[in-house]
This record gives C-alpha cells, structure tokens and sequence, in this order.
C-alpha cells in the first residue's frame, strides 16, 4: 500500500486580478492585466484591498502589516472553502500552520518619528535615538517587523493551533514549505494544514532594492525575446490540505490531490537565473511529467531561458501568470498552486501575457485553450536558492 | 522500522565558548557571557549589556573576498564560523559531503537606520533577503542540497533541526547541516527588544542581570552566537564510524494563537508541544531525565514555562533537573534553540547537568530544580529543549544519549 495522497479542499487567494480562484482564472483567461503603474515602476498590486474589511479583526491592524492582512484574509477563506475553520481550541489542535514569507518587510513610514527624532546634522545619532527616539516610537512596530508574525496573525484569526513553520522564500522555497505541510498531514501529526505564500514589497524600499540590482523590467514578458525582467508583484494565496481518506470520510469537496513535490538547490548561474540541471533534477523527481506547465517564468530573460531547457523535453504546452501578476515571489508559486486547481477544474489553460515572439521553440500556451487536464506541473524558480516543481492532480 | 537521527557534528559559537570543548568549560564553569555592550554605543540606551561573542573576526573568518555589507553583517560570520567548526568536527574537513541538505535559522536583518534617511549606496539596505547567511554557508562549504532559511524567530533553530531531522528520518536526505545564527546586538535590535518592554534594564547587574526562574529577575538579556549541526542517518554515522554526540528522537511544534504580544499565562501552548515532541520521540514523559528550558528570564515566560513543564511531564517535573542556559549566554534568538540544543547534546554526551546561574532567590511560582549556580554530574538519557516565541510559537526537540 502507498503512502497516503494529500489533497487540496479549500484555497483562498488575494491576487492583482483576483480574491477567490474562478475570479483570478476568468480575468487571467479573459487576458486581464494586473500590472500598473507605482513609485516609477510597473507593479503587480493588489488594488482596493481593506485590511479592516478583509482581514477581519480590526483590533489588530495597527501592528499588522500589510503582509500579515493579506495572509489572514487568503487563509480565512481557503479554511472557510474547506469548511474546517476550527470552531474550538480542540479543532485548532488539530490545524497545522506553513508558510512561506517573503523578505523582512516594514514600512519606512512606522519609523518616521523614531528616525526624525534621532537625528542631527549629521545624520542618525545613537545617543539621540537613546534619549528621545526609542521613547517616542509606538511600541507594536516591532511585531509589524518580525518576520514571523504573518504565521502568528493566521494563527490568531483562524485559531490554527497545530504544528507549524515560517521559511523566507523568494518564490522555490514556498514549495519546501508545501512539502514540510503535507508531510505533517500525511504522518497524521495533524487533521489538516494550512499552507500558504504571502509577500507584499510594493513600495520604494522593495522596489529599489530590486531594480538596483537590474532584476526589474519596464513589462513582463515571460519567455519573450523582448523580456527586460520581472514586475514585482504582491498578494497571498492558501491550500487546505488533508489525506484523502479523512476528507472523504467526512464528505468533503476535493478540489485536487498534490502529487509529487520535488526541490533542488538553484545552482544559479546568475542572481535570476537557476542552473537548468537544477530545474531537469526538480521536474524529473516531481514525477511523471503532467498534461500541463504553469511555469514561473517572469520576463527574465536569463531565467526564462534557463525554465525552457529545462522544460523542452516534456512536450506538454506550457503557461505562466507572471505577465499578467507580476512576480509575487514568496506568494508567486503558492499564486500558481491556486491557479492550478481552478485550471485542472475548468480544464482551460489561460495564454501567458505579452508573449510576441518566443524565446524558445515549446507549445508556449498564446490563446486561452481547452483541453483535457489529468494534473498540471508547476514550477518555482526564479530569484531563489531552492528550485521546485509540484504536481497538482485533478481530483477523483 | 523508521531512519533514525543522530548528531555528529556540533559547532557552537557562544559568549561563553568557541566550539564543544570551549562551550563545556565555559557551562561548567558557571560563566556569564554577559558585559557591557561594545559593538555599538549604547550609552543612552535603557539597556546597556548584552552577551556578545568576543574576538569575533569576521575578516579572517570570511576572507579578503567579503564585501562590507557581509562583513557587517555579524549572523554571516558567526554561522560561517559554527558551520565549520561543525563540519570539522563530524568529518574531519570543512566540505558537506554530496547532497547535504542545509536547514537554518536566521535573525531579522540589521535595519540600519541611516539607511532610511540617506539613500543607500550598496545593498545593504532596509530589505536584503535573509538568506544571505545561508547562501555564504552554502557557497564555502559546497552544500549541494536544498536550502531552507526558518525565520521563526525565537524558535526558529529549534524548527530548523526539526526539519533537518525529519527530511533525514522520510529519507530525503542523509545528512544535514542544520542550527541558526543570529545578533541583534546592534541599535534596532536592542532598540526593538526595548520597545517590547522585552530586556533586563539591570545595567548595574552586568553579568548577573539573565537570572532566570529568580525573584529579581526583570528581562532578558540578549545575546548573539550559532549553532550549527551535523545531522546524518544513523546507519550512514555508523558505517563510517562516526562518533555520535546524541541521537534526535522527536521533535513538536504548537501555537498559542492567542494572543500576538503576550504569552499565555499557563504555558498551555508550550504544553502541546512538549506532548507532540514525546509523541514524536515515542517516548513516555515519564522517560525525560533533563529540560533544558527557554528560561529567558522575563517575569512571565519563566512562569509560564514551569507551569507548562509540570503539565507535561506530570510528577517527573520534580524529579529532574530543568536549566537554562540563557542565564549565561543570555537569549540569542533565532541562534537560542540550535546552541541550546548542542548543549542539549553535550549534556547527554559528557553526563553534565548545565546550570542556571544567577539563580538566588526562587520566584515562588518556579519550584522546580533548576540546577541553581553550579553544573553537576550525572547520566542522562533523555533530555527534552524548549524554545517558545513571541507571536506564540513554541517548539520542542527531544534528544537521547547515544547508544
């Protein structure tokens, strides 16, 4: 007998150009575009999203960052899908917690006063910051900076109380995160996990640090001849995971199986691109190659080029969200979990955005398509030290 | 019959030792790590000292090729410094034998405040990715697995060494290098533990101010250091005839999800995750020979965690001793559960009780035997250590003398 299969029964996201994943699959199959202009840079931002709305409680906010709102409200409604939001301490007991999280994020802003007060001519001064500024700053900015508190708030709002692990990701590492969730629910350590991606950098600080170092480009254009890199993107995305034996048992809805998870280290050959053997190593060990690739191809033409080596053997047509998102690094690869699922359940493929002429000689998905989908393979590459690629199977 | 675990390589870099044989001395002989603070001037700070890690040379430790942005970075050289001494130690050389997979724990990133008001010139900056740590680690000493970089936090090592041991235990890997680093001795990092009303202000205190489990004690001092270790399979240690320091036999995690600023009162969290950590270990409570506590000597956690140790383990509570190891390398955060855990290790391997020092009057809620003043010598086979966290997050490693 195998081991058991760990399905999916509930996601949630919060995407540019979607809140739950049939609205951020008919806006990516209708050619929707997520990215906009902000602080100089074209962004893949999450618009019109209310921490106080949709993170629930308000009491919170003021030391919650925006990653942290994002999360909570992804995870509420992947948890709410399931219909396993633990509605005792015992319950929660029985939830695991996995996240992925992107780079320390803090707004500049929350440190406005202690910067202003602990300055002089010459710039910050200790003794300054001593005297007057550590006593005039808001005490809560440190648990807006630590970089495990989007874990804790899921924790809190949804009284997840089970086993749990924060990683920083750039996008590869959420699938080592994924692999430490099923695990804990295919050992039986815990009745469900919820597993999730978060990452929220938009703002000149993220933004800077990235262009400095040439990773930005003015579009996305993955696997585009004409790419100039990745738009930065934001946004949360949740699964609920169970062994299959327990969600029949209780009758639940199975929206698909995650089949195999494989990582590898990046072996990068420059800061955006993994080495192809990595990507070869992580696609041959996810298993049996799917009926499709959700590729995490950004506009990095390195990367990109790097994602279509490695993935020419297949012989399956490829897509990828990147073009129209952006590149949400930490939240990115769980993003494209989610899109995943609802394109196994529809059986249409979206077309990846501002794709005129290939790089590479593959079955480059240019028109949304129809087909039949058994399971969909999608990788996680990009910026990070780990590559990944994970099955996701169609239910039944 | 599943893969078992076992440690053979340990490279602590601590306030109070370099390496297991510094770091038994330095627990045996009751040291305090704790001083003023040198690497900054904090002399208006309401905290004044810290544990810091003397003689640190992070040029000679990373080589002409450092830029400056890692040679200020202290948590780089100090897991640089602990990865080698632990590859050194479980194989004879500094190189990661094929495959291994790097598991580590990293301390928030140095926010440099100049940063914010000038523009910054190179890419030290507000927001570098945390895996900076891990990827020097990576690069020297050839580690060709996959990477995870845990940033829980204060238990962030513990759950690091629980990831490295259960990859070895599912068989996705066969050895392991694995622990944390972190020092937030610097302006933000005490300034931030500041504004959590977090640290000792017993600046008068020097090295008696980390006095867990004491009635006087007000705060944690922080510290910095790392600990890094070698995981491998137990049959893959033996064929090769490695010395084995411990086996790990369990590891649990749980989250208060309670409360984001306060820990609970009765320790509950932590509870669950002791009963998973046995759980995991397969072990009864009752088989537990030493805790090695978080202790960190703030007014509640103390509490709390005596509280929770006696739900767990039930009338063994009273019968063991039960350290902490903060009273004299203070709290190393995302360091604290990986050079807890050497220390862990080096109990059940040298047959030492470590002690709890500066422990002189009892709080009377702590009624425990927490090893006060002075190590002691006796066989241990199990010994359990704790690491809970702000934002409610608790984890638990089990370890067994090595057979």
């Amino acid at each position: 007998m195998g081991e058991p299969r760990v399905v999916i029964t509930g996601t949630g996201v919060v995407a540019p150009l979607g809140r739950d994943r049939s609205s951020l699959l008919d806006a990516l199959l209708a050619g929707k575009s997520g990215i906009h202009e902000a602080h100089g840079h074209a962004v893949g931002e999450v618009v019109g999203f209310d921490p106080a709305r949709d993170a629930g409680r308000t009491k919170n906010l003021k030391y919650m960052s925006r990653a942290s709102a994002l999360a909570v409200a992804a995870a509420r409604a992947a948890l709410a899908e399931a219909g396993l939001t633990p509605a005792t301490d015992a319950e929660g007991d029985e939830l695991a917690c996995f996240l992925g999280i992107g780079m320390t994020s803090s707004e500049v802003t929350d440190l406005e006063k202690l910067v202003t007060l602990s300055r002089d001519e010459q710039g910050i001064s200790l003794t300054l910051m001593g005297e007057r500024g550590l006593r005039a700053t808001n005490p809560l900015i440190s648990f807006k900076i630590l970089s495990n508190m989007p874990l804790c708030h899921v924790a809190l709002l949804t009284r997840a109380r089970g086993a749990n692990a924060a990683l920083q990701s750039l996008g590869g590492e959420t699938f080592s995160v994924l692999a430490e969730a099923c695990s804990e629910v295919r050992e039986g350590r815990a009745r469900a996990a919820l597993f999730g991606g978060v990452d929220s950098q938009l703002d000149k600080a993220g933004l800077l640090q990235l262009s400095r170092r040439g990773l930005l480009g003015r579009e996305a254009r993955p696997f585009d001849a004409a790419a100039t890199g990745r738009v930065l993107g934001e946004g949360a995305a949740f699964l609920v995971l169970e062994r299959e034996d327990d969600a029949r048992a209780r009758g639940a809805r199975i929206l698909a199986a995650v089949g195999g998870i494989a990582l590898a280290p990046s072996h990068r050959v420059s800061l955006a691109a993994p080495g192809v053997d990595s990507l070869e190593r992580a696609i041959e060990r996810a298993g049996r190659p799917g009926s499709a690739v959700l590729a995490s191809a950004s506009g990095d033409l390195e990367g990109d080029r790097a994602e279509a080596l490695a993935l020419r053997p297949l012989g399956v047509p490829i897509t990828a969200t990147r073009g129209a998102l952006g590149d949400a690094l930490a939240a990115g690869s769980a993003i494209d979990l989610v899109v995943a699922v609802a394109a196994l359940e529809r059986g249409r493929l979206p077309a990846i955005q501002n794709l005129t002429r290939a790089t590479a000689d593959l079955d480059l998905v240019r028109e949304p398509r129809a087909l039949a989908l058994d399971s969909i393979l999608v990788l996680a590459a990009g910026l990070s030290a780990t590559v990944g690629a994970c099955r996701i199977e169609r239910a039944g | 019959m599943s893969r078992r675990v076992v440690i053979t390589g340990m490279g602590p870099v601590t306030p109070i030792g370099i390496g297991n044989e510094a770091l038994v001395d330095g627990l045996c002989s009751s040291r305090s790590g704790v001083s003023e603070i040198e690497l900054f001037d904090a002399r208006t700070f309401p905290t004044r000292i810290a544990a810091q890690v003397r003689g640190l040379d992070p040029r000679a430790i990373l080589g002409p090729g450092a830029t400056v942005s890692v040679l200020a970075d202290r948590k780089v050289s100090l897991a640089v410094l602990a990865a080698r001494l632990a590859l050194e130690d479980a194989f004879g050389k500094a190189l990661a034998p094929e495959g291994t997979f790097l598991s580590l724990a990293v301390g928030l990133e140095v926010l440099l405040l100049d940063h914010l008001v000038n523009e910054p010139e190179d890419e030290h900056f507000l927001r570098v990715p945390l895996d900076r740590a891990p990827r020097e680690v990576a690069e020297r000493f050839s580690v060709d697995g996959p990477i995870e970089t845990h940033v829980s936090a204060c238990v962030a090592g513990a759950q690091a060494i629980g990831h490295a041991f259960r990859a070895i235990r599912r068989g996705e890997c066969d050895v392991a290098l694995t622990g944390g680093t972190d020092s937030m001795v610097n302006p933000m990092g005490v300034g931030g533990f500041t504004l959590l009303s977090a640290l000792s202000t017993r600046n008068d205190l020097g090295p008696r101010a980390s006095r867990p489990f004491d009635r006087r004690r007000d705060g944690l001092v922080l510290g910095e250091g790392a600990g890094l270790l070698v995981l491998e399979e137990r049959t893959r240690a033996m064929k090769r005839g490695a010395r084995i320091h411990a086996e790990v036999l369990g590891y649990g995690t749980s989250l208060d999800a309670l409360h984001v600023t306060a820990p609970p009162v009765d320790g509950e969290g932590a509870t669950r995750a002791m009963r998973a950590a046995h759980r995991d270990a397969g072990i009864a409570a009752s088989e537990i020979d030493y805790v090695n506590a978080h202790g960190t000597s703030t007014p509640q956690n103390d509490v709390a965690e005596t509280r929770a140790i006696k739900a767990a383990l039930g009338e063994r509570a009273r019968a063991i001793p039960v350290s902490s190891t903060k009273s004299q390398i203070g709290h190393t955060i995302s360091a604290a559960g990986a050079i807890e855990a050497i220390v862990t290790a080096l109990a059940l391997e040298r047959s030492i009780v470590p002690p709890t020092i500066n422990l002189e009057e009892p709080d009377a809620e702590c009624d425990l035997d927490y090893v006060p003043g002075a190590a002691r010598e006796k066989r241990l086979t199990i010994a359990q250590s704790n690491s809970f966290g702000f934002g409610g997050q608790n984890a638990i490693l089990i370890l067994r003398r090595a057979e």
